[in-house]
């Protein structure tokens, strides 16, 4: 099968100042996470103490959340309340997102997509089965996060990687 | 082998092959998009966008609050 690209219309121009803004300086931040005319963008990490702050508080965050009992209110709201933020920060005020690419190569797209397809056949057939024989990837992963620091270290994971879906 | 370990075995099979892909893709010798590249190709449009912000959503409720 020869390899084609699958194309789509060209993105809007991200504008770091948001949609509408009508500003469109690439690389440049205002003290809210902003872009603004004149000012450098610093590098990673030359906001250590910042950084430390944002840090010490997701893990705490997610320490609290780890602590929740399953099924109940406090843990469903620990969940939504990030969902909640994020959503906001991607529609209402984006960060300066990294391009996404043209086209990708559809034979290489199709790679991925039969393995997803086949997690979620085996996921689907082990949810299926419901026996002990066949497990899912929930009764395989839900006991390794039973201890309170993995389940915290497996939720900073989950913010860092909704936050990394927010950047692109 | 048991039917256990065997289901094992194929999650462990699966998600092996997409680190493959991952590390395939990083090395830009080839044709296979990162998945950060097709995730962000796949959030072009809004609605992409809101379905992958969706699945994340999905993944903490189903991991954290269950």
């Amino acid at each position: 099968m020869a390899a084609e690209d699958v194309t789509a219309e060209p993105a809007a121009p991200v504008s770091p100042a948001g949609p509408g803004s009508g500003a469109s300086t690439p690389g440049l931040l205002t003290a809210a996470g902003r872009l603004e005319p004149g000012e450098a963008k610093l590098p990673v990490g030359a906001r250590p103490a910042r950084n430390a702050v944002i840090g010490i508080g997701l893990i705490s965050y997610a320490w609290i959340l780890a602590g929740t009992a399953p099924f109940s209110m406090k843990a469903l709201l620990g969940v939504l309340l990030p969902g909640a933020v994020l959503g906001a920060i991607a529609y209402g005020r984006p960060p300066e997102r990294i391009p996404p690419p043209e086209s990708v190569d559809a034979t290489g797209f199709s790679y991925w997509i039969i393995c997803v397809a086949l997690l979620f056949e085996w996921e689907a057939s082990a949810v299926r089965d419901n026996s002990p024989w066949h497990p899912s990837l929930t009764d395989l992963i839900n006991p390794l996060l039973a201890p309170h620091p993995v389940k915290c270290a497996a939720i900073v994971v989950w913010l860092l990687a909704g936050w990394a879906l927010v950047k692109r | 082998m048991t039917t256990r370990a065997i289901t094992i075995v194929g999650f462990f099979a699966v998600i092996a092959a997409l680190v493959v892909l991952e590390i395939l893709g990083r090395r830009k010798t080839n044709n296979i998009p990162t998945l950060g590249e097709w995730l962000g190709y796949v959030m072009r449009p809004r609605a992409g966008r809101a379905l992958v912000l969706l699945g994340w959503l999905w993944l903490g409720w189903h991991y954290f609050a269950r």
